[in-house]
């Protein structure tokens, strides 16, 4: 196993890399550059403050050499200062980041806990109504823009019924109460998706599963069909699951961002939103960065958990 | 006489919507494609024309799904915004198709230090979460339908390519291939000859998903007002409006919220079809 | 069957099973009649697709349910049938009162248990013992069937020991109740020729030390020859000769019976000069056809085995129980041309036998 995790490492570190060159080249290739943004439209006709400005921007460097500095700076944990709001990149990040993961680990808790029997269901009913139920309610999953489910249950729940508050966000340690009210809708609307693929997923491995040998020889000594499809068939078929899972932790920030605005939401997709609208580019190149970092350290986990689950890799 | 022109293909396609999952898929986009060719004859006013006396109207028999808050008719916009959600998901798709599949065919091909520097690269792309790379490009291209095209189009190249890669490896294992590479086969004609037919079928597959992958993804830009700018009707950017006006006017995000989903669900249910038609383990 | 003094464990009669694919029904195995007294061994032998394994997976209702339908026959265990019993029935029997090891160990066992595991919990699910005991069981059951250091190995997993181990291993889960019967499917195929003895001779050694009855299935009559008592000879789901196993080897009564003989090396008696390989391939079994079912690959058919399809019975001038399905050996009108065929020297008509290479070649 030490081998396979070594082996993972070493190539999620050049991931790694090539992932903060994307980030800081996106905003690069914009036309004009950094201190022409800062200094705006009337700004930009004082040559003096211009140059000044880019010399102290470092831009007048070579740019793999802003790029490395860049780099060692943001290993730092220092991405500089917001062109928007003048403040720290990094604590900016950090507290952004805290509503975007709580909604995104209550999302993925409510899709695993909803696709796991809902997928296991419709293997074991293969071919019957309930499949065909199953299939078709992961099929609409799939489908489902996630904010825009976000808005319907906001009109029923919030606008019409007024059941749960629309819109805010409080930390769970805070106030867990409050926090499960205001995550609600945001967490089904980020989980639709997710669920939809994870049906899809389970149902399948475990149908694969059900067909191999060693579930005969389970039910051939006598084992309830209740042992022989979650001692036998389930710890086999979660493998793909786990891998999947890890797949789409990328998937579920991507879909936080319209989540986030729909519901007012202070996270990172919110951020990375109004940072565009006001131009902030160090900001996108950092939010870009670190959401990049921890969906690359979320897969490399699941493949730990995997290696962990697995004996076949485990004793490798 | 009609038969034997229509030939063996038609009967394929006789066979392929005879079940009902593929019959609703098909019917769905129909729909959808003659709503975006023909635009301009089904919609039944000018998706644009503003009309202040009727700002802001529930689903009546002059406007059958009511009208927004420049009183412009709600339907005719969606019929309207149906062409951008075409356009971009197969344009970008389209073009992350092509691309994935060349860089995958090279890198399965290759193998070594190309094949794995390259596959770095995707699984570096691949990172991203593609509405969060899409908002990247968008800051570096400015908003645009071109611009989703294109962040759509680089968000999926991994896909294409992973998956095209994939398939090379196991087909040039096989006997066949090995065999026309004993014989001398240069490595051009290998690619284009013996493995390729194998990728298309499982790329044309991946690529009917990601069409409806694409369409949500525009319609989040368009939503976020990052993406298809008005005055152009998208269901996205509908749905916006749609948004500022949830409590006066919730038809405007229902209606538009709905197109999205069956176009997307239309797509999905065609992708299922496409693989189970086209494999062969059944 | 008189001469039986023993009292018959497992009585299978007119079985037939069929499986619904893609390409259409499946006649997996037609009115198929065998019964196995208590401590004996039988042997299934035919070829792959010949319907052994379906038959002996009905007999404890493996069969996947959504495609397999048994069409029509009886089961009888302890006087009860076992196609009509209720899956709590069913549970009891499984793995307690018949047992079955598989062809494969590697498929056969689950890759994340560990093996103590998979031997424990066929022992927890018919006893309720304490823990200890559980676990002394399966370190004695390791230690019977032959493997070293069983302590230490409850914690292994399937893909840590070798083949001949794993299959060590599949055993010990089939003997951990002390059945009555063991079916043991193919379980030797999967190894190296070195270990399938020692598998073999660890299940003699094994049914006879615990008076277990076992029904070996195998392709290979070399296997089953100093194992079983009885033979049953299956081809495309159908018995086509059954007798005590060393009357079938000294009066072999039917033309495949004969084929299968002719490809067996044999060390003793009267050697051949060379292996015979049966021509052609065994039939469609989606295809129902009206005669013999071997008739095609047959060197020594006429025109009655393509029109009807002979009966199971008692070949003339063989000993009692000996049954065999050829119009060529049944003393019926247009029938009985082979009564006096010597199955050594005489192979058949040349002619035919090209006949059925050419054909062979076309269609496979």
């Amino acid at each position: 196993m030490a081998k396979f995790l070594a082996r993972r490492a070493f190539t999620t570190c050049i991931v790694v890399i090539l992932v903060s060159i994307i980030s800081f080249s996106i905003v690069n290739v914009l036309p004009g550059d950094l201190a022409a943004a800062i200094l705006g439209e009337e700004g930009g006709a004082d040559s003096q403050r211009y140059e000044e400005l880019r010399a102290s921007l470092g831009l007048d460097q070579p740019l793999y050499i802003q790029y490395l500095n860049w780099l060692t700076d943001a290993l730092r944990g220092d991405f500089g200062i917001s062109m928007r709001t003048q403040e720290d990149i990094g604590p900016a990040i950090v507290s952004r980041a805290v509503p975007t993961i709580q909604l995104a680990i209550f999302a993925m808790a409510l899709s695993i806990l909803v696709s796991v029997p809902v997928g296991v269901i419709s293997a074991v009913r293969q071919r019957t109504m309930v499949d065909t139920g199953g299939t078709l309610f992961a099929i609409l999953g799939v489908a489902t823009p996630g904010f825009w489910l976000g808005i319907m249950l906001m009109l029923v729940f919030a606008v019409w019924l007024r059941w749960l508050p629309p819109s805010g966000f409080v930390p769970f340690w805070e106030n867990p109460v409050e926090a499960l009210r205001l995550m609600i809708m945001p967490g089904i609307a980020l989980a639709s998706g997710l669920t939809g693929v994870l049906i899809r997923q389970v149902r399948a491995s475990v149908i694969e599963v059900l067909g191999e040998e060693y579930i005969v020889a389970a039910r051939s000594k006598g084992l309830t069909e209740r042992v022989v499809l979650y001692k036998h068939a389930f710890r086999n078929a979660i493998f793909p699951v786990v891998t999947l899972i890890g797949l789409q932790v990328g998937q579920t920030f991507g879909g936080a961002a319209t989540v986030e605005v729909v519901f007012s939401i202070p996270g990172l997709g919110r951020l990375a939103v109004d940072s565009i609208f006001f131009r902030d580019f160090t900001m996108i190149q950092a939010v870009m960065m670190f959401l990049a970092l921890t969906v690359l350290l979320t897969s490399l986990l699941a493949d730990i958990v995997y290696a962990r689950l697995d004996p076949r890799v485990r004793y490798a | 006489m009609d038969r034997l022109m229509l030939g063996p293909r038609f009967s394929a396609f006789r066979e392929f919507v005879s079940t009902p999952r593929s019959a609703v898929a098909v019917g769905i986009i129909v729909v959808i494609v003659c709503a975006a060719l023909f635009a301009d004859v089904i919609a039944p006013m000018d998706p644009n024309a503003q009309d202040y006396t009727v700002v802001l109207q529930p689903p009546s028999l002059d406007h059958l799904l009511g009208t927004d808050h420049l009183g412009r008719d709600l339907l005719s916009r969606l019929i309207h915004g149906s062409q951008v959600a075409l356009l971009v998901g197969v344009a970008s798709v389209g073009l992350a198709a092509v691309l994935g599949s060349f860089l995958g065919l090279l890198s399965g091909y290759a193998s070594g230090l190309v094949d794995e520097a390259m596959m770095r690269v995707m699984d570096a792309l691949f990172a991203f979460p593609s509405v969060l790379l899409a908002l990247g490009i968008t800051a570096a291209l400015g908003p645009g339908t071109f611009t989703i095209v294109i962040a759509i189009a680089v968000a999926d190249m991994p896909v294409f390519a992973r998956l095209t890669r994939g398939q090379v490896l196991t087909v040039r294992e096989r006997d066949f291939v090995t065999a026309a590479r004993a014989l001398g086969a240069k490595p051009k004609r290998l690619i284009f000859r013996h493995i390729w037919p194998h990728v298309t079928t499982p790329v044309m597959v991946m690529a009917s998903l990601h069409v409806g992958f694409a369409i949500l993804t525009e319609a989040a830009l368009s939503f976020l007002g990052l993406g298809v700018q008005p005055p152009t009707s998208s269901w996205g950017g509908v749905l916006r409006t749609g948004f500022a006006f949830l409590e006066t006017a919730p038809w405007l995000s229902a209606f538009s919220g709905a197109a999205i989903l069956i176009a997307v669900f239309g797509l999905n249910l065609l992708a299922d079809a496409l693989r189970d038609y086209t494999d062969p383990r059944g | 069957m008189s001469e039986n003094s023993k009292p018959l464990l497992l009585d299978v009669s007119g079985l037939s099973i069929s499986f619904a694919t893609k390409q259409g029904v499946v006649w997996a195995v037609q009115n198929l009649s065998l019964c196995v007294q208590q401590g004996e061994t039988i042997a299934l032998v035919g070829e792959s697709g010949s319907g052994k394994s379906v038959a002996v997976r009905s007999i404890l209702r493996l069969l996947p349910k959504a495609t397999a339908r048994i069409d029509s026959g009886r089961v009888l265990f302890e006087g009860r049938d076992l196609l009509q019993a209720d899956e709590a029935t069913m549970r009891e029997v499984r793995g307690n009162k018949i047992a079955l090891a598989f062809q494969d160990p590697m498929a056969a066992l689950n890759p994340v248990l560990t093996v103590g595991e998979q031997i424990a919990e066929a022992i927890r699910a018919h006893e309720e013992l304490p823990k200890h005991e559980v676990r002394e069981r399966v370190v004695e059951l390791l230690t019977l069937v032959g493997i070293p250091g069983a302590e230490d190995r409850l914690t292994w997993y399937p893909h840590q020991f070798s083949g001949g181990m794993r299959q060590r291993v599949m055993i010990a889960i089939a003997i951990s109740c002390n059945p009555d019967v063991i079916l043991a499917d193919e379980v030797t195929t999967a190894l190296d020729v070195t270990i399938q003895a020692q598998i073999l001779e660890l299940l003699k050694d094994l049914a006879s030390k615990l008076s277990t009855a076992m029904v070996l299935i195998s392709h290979d009559l070399g296997v089953v020859a100093g194992m079983a008592q009885r033979v049953y000879v299956l081809y495309a789901g159908r018995v086509v000769e059954t007798a005590t196993t060393d009357d079938l080897f000294d009066h072999p009564s039917m033309p495949y019976t004969w084929g299968l003989l002719r490809s067996v090396p044999r060390l003793e008696g009267e050697a051949l000069d060379k292996l015979v390989p049966i021509e052609g391939v065994p039939p469609d079994a989606t295809k129902s056809a009206k005669g013999c079912r071997f008739q095609p690959r047959c060197a020594y058919r006429r025109d009655i085995c393509a029109e009807r399809e002979p009966d199971l019975l008692l070949a003339p001038d063989t000993n009692e129980g000996h049954l065999t399905r050829c119009w060529g050996r049944q003393e019926v009108t247009e029938g009985g041309w082979l009564l006096a065929t010597d199955w050594q020297s005489d192979l058949g008509d040349p002619g035919l036998v090209k006949q059925i290479r050419s054909s062979a070649a076309v269609g496979g």
